[in-house]
């Protein structure tokens, strides 16, 4: 089922990218393309793959009903989701906040939660990941990273 | 004879301490990504590519090529030792490798592991020499149409046996190529595409997007899986050697499983996992106890292991002679490669033979050095296979996180990075391959501009895309590999019916 959603979906997303490459507005100076044919390629390929993905779908149906005992992961999409939005506290934080504070607290977030109970290692992976990073960023490479509130 | 003092030149280059260094440096990373399942030698390089820009470009591929083929060493204790392959390649590994781990011979079956891959490795790089330079010297006749359609064949290849739809495949392609297509079209000038967002003008990053797919979408998926919690690894028991009578059973799949994945290497699609399938198959069918496969048998580890060593070699070789990879991570490489303005490909043989064979004849050292990390030094790595999921999970968070925002130089790419690591987490969901994608990607705006150009030589007349012998041959390999997961897919059924079997699976 989730198949056919797919098929549809892509439809849908080739069928938007095609009209926005309708749109474009084309020069065709010294190039008998212009920016246009390819996209137009690519859109169609994609309604292409589409249909193939819902015969593909049909077709397998029978076949799939006794091939089904293969062991499955588990679904936690609250957890997964939850992980997403940690991240995207994280990176509001990043240049409001400094790195080192907002990957640590990241850090601490994340192995609080899923490595729970082990503080003294936790610790040392919150404070010496963003503090080993952020020096070996700033005084090696040379690439500077945000450094917020903190004097340093 | 140029070519020789190219080659020796190559190996200066190699040998400088600096360079030595980072070969060390690479190799020891690919051991480490390797072993972890879950991160893979694609995400690893796209992880470490950030730190990479301030690098003399020689020394950042010697290193990147290092961790790609480092890994092919690493997955292997993982395979051995918990029952999960550390990538793909490492998954026919499991079958006789868990086994024999489990009898108290994990560590004769790690030791042939290792030299397997040493040998088949080493064979791989000569034939690799071997054939770079006539390669490049064929491929200097290729014209804009030429490449386009080798482009197209290389990207129907991947699309077609990469995960088991090729309808997925074929989809993630097309993701590719629209992923591709957003920013300034360097031909007419035209934005397209960037949905009103400035960053967009200049494309959609390629890191953003694999360390998206690749990493982020990997630890997503391990959120699940934490859940669900961790296997322990079995101890190495035994000396990490193997017995006389085990090697004698090991050379004949060694050698043959060398040379099959190399073959299958160069080949753009099959990649490392179709080569071990076939080299097991290929002992199996040889073999005068086929029924013991999958019980623990030395030769089933030893011939995919050097099977996917070999294959490593194999998939340089349209790499650096064509610039068309063939899979996942030569794609990555592909990019590492533009991303320093170097354009791999004929012309790279001719015009920077320092480099290319610089990073061709690094590699034996490389090789060299995996050896001894992952025979004497083995039991030290495996111990990362108990290092807590959860502290791992946030560790690649955090470097995939600080990677993307120092190259992007804004939160913007962060918030991009979540969306595709989103999109990587479902298509791990959804079965749906990643390389194809990352390959469309990679190759997307190069296609374009070879049909552009094709299409001008022509004057509008699409029959240019047949015109030529090689045009022809390479429409007859898109046919072929569009045909080729029917034959892929009974070969696949082949270990599984072998895992049923013995009660591994």
């Amino acid at each position: 089922m989730a198949d056919r959603w797919l098929a549809g979906f892509v439809f849908v997303l080739s069928v938007i990218y095609l009209i926005a490459a309708s749109r474009l507005p084309s020069l065709e100076i010294g190039d008998p393309l212009g920016p246009k044919v390819f996209p137009y390629l690519i859109g169609a390929l994609g309604c292409i793959t589409a249909f193939w993905l819902l015969v593909e779908s049909l077709r397998r149906r029978p076949a799939a009903a006794s091939a089904g005992a293969q062991p499955r992961v588990q679904h936690h999409l609250p957890a997964v989701i939850a992980v997403m939005a940690w991240m995207f506290v994280f990176y509001f934080l990043i240049e409001r906040l400094g790195f080192l504070l907002s990957c640590a607290i990241f850090l601490a977030g994340l192995t609080g939660y899923f490595n729970r109970g082990r503080w003294l290692m936790n610790a040392a992976v919150y404070l010496g990941f963003p503090v080993g990073v952020y020096l070996a960023f700033t005084e090696i490479l040379g690439i500077s990273l945000p450094r917020g509130v903190l004097p340093f | 004879m140029d070519t020789l003092n190219a080659i020796l030149g190559g190996f200066a280059v190699a040998a400088q301490p600096m360079n030595l260094f980072f070969v060390f440096l690479g190799a020891v990373m690919g051991t480490v990504i390797g072993m972890l399942p879950g991160i893979g030698p694609a995400a690893g390089i796209a992880l470490l590519l950030p730190v990479t820009f301030g690098m003399e470009p020689v020394s950042a591929l010697i290193m990147l090529a290092g961790i790609y083929y480092g890994a092919m060493y690493g997955n292997t204790a993982s395979a051995i030792l918990i029952n999960t392959p550390g990538t793909a390649s490492a998954a026919m590994t499991t079958v006789d490798g868990y086994p024999l781990a489990k009898s108290g011979r994990g560590g004769a079956a790690l030791a042939i592991a290792a030299i397997a891959s040493f040998i088949a490795g080493t064979m791989g790089i000569v034939i690799l020499s071997l054939l770079a330079v006539p390669f490049a010297t064929f491929a200097l006749r290729f014209g804009p149409a030429e490449y386009f359609m080798l482009m197209a064949f290389s990207l129907t290849a991947v699309s077609a046996l990469t995960g088991k739809s090729p309808a997925k495949g074929a989809m993630s392609a097309v993701f590719g190529l629209m992923i591709a297509s957003i920013g300034i079209d360097l031909q007419s000038g035209q934005a397209r595409f960037t949905m009103g967002i400035p960053e967009f003008l200049d494309g959609v990053g390629l890191l953003v997007v694999i360390v998206g797919l690749f990493a982020v979408g990997e630890c997503l998926r391990n959120v699940e899986k934490w859940f669900e919690g961790t296997l322990q690894p079995i101890p190495i028991k035994g000396k990490l050697w193997f017995t006389k009578e085990e090697w004698n059973r090991s050379v004949g799949p060694i050698t043959r499983g060398g040379l099959i994945g190399f073959a299958v290497g160069v080949l753009p699609g099959a990649g490392g996992t179709i080569a071990t399938i076939l080299a097991y198959a290929t002992e199996q069918k040889l073999s005068k106890h086929p029924e013991k496969f999958g019980t623990g048998a030395v030769e089933g580890v030893a011939a995919p292991e050097a099977a996917n060593n070999g294959s490593t070699c194999g998939a340089f070789v349209p790499l650096l002679t064509l610039g068309v990879p063939g899979s996942g991570v030569t794609a990555v490489l592909l990019g590492a490669f533009i991303m320093y303005g170097i354009q791999p490909g004929p012309m790279l043989f001719q015009n920077n033979p320092d480099l290319v064979w610089g990073l061709i004849n690094s590699m034996y050292i490389g090789n060299v050095m995996l050896l001894i990390l992952n025979l004497p030094m083995i039991p030290l790595f495996a111990k990362m296979l108990y290092a807590p999921p959860g502290v791992l999970l946030a560790i690649i968070l955090g470097i995939a996180s600080v990677g993307i925002y120092s190259v992007g130089g804004s939160t913007t790419s962060l918030y991009v990075l979540i969306f595709f690591g989103a999109a990587g987490y479902l298509f791990r969901r959804l079965e749906i391959p990643a390389p194809p994608l990352i390959l469309a990607l990679v190759l997307g705006s190069i296609m374009e501009q070879s049909f552009r150009q094709a299409m001008t030589i022509s004057g509008g007349n699409p029959e240019i895309f047949v015109g030529s012998p090689i045009c022809i041959i390479l429409l007859v390999m898109i046919v072929v590999a569009v045909l080729a997961p029917l034959v892929v897919s009974r070969l696949k059924a082949l270990p599984g019916r072998v895992a049923a079997r013995s009660g591994t699976a």
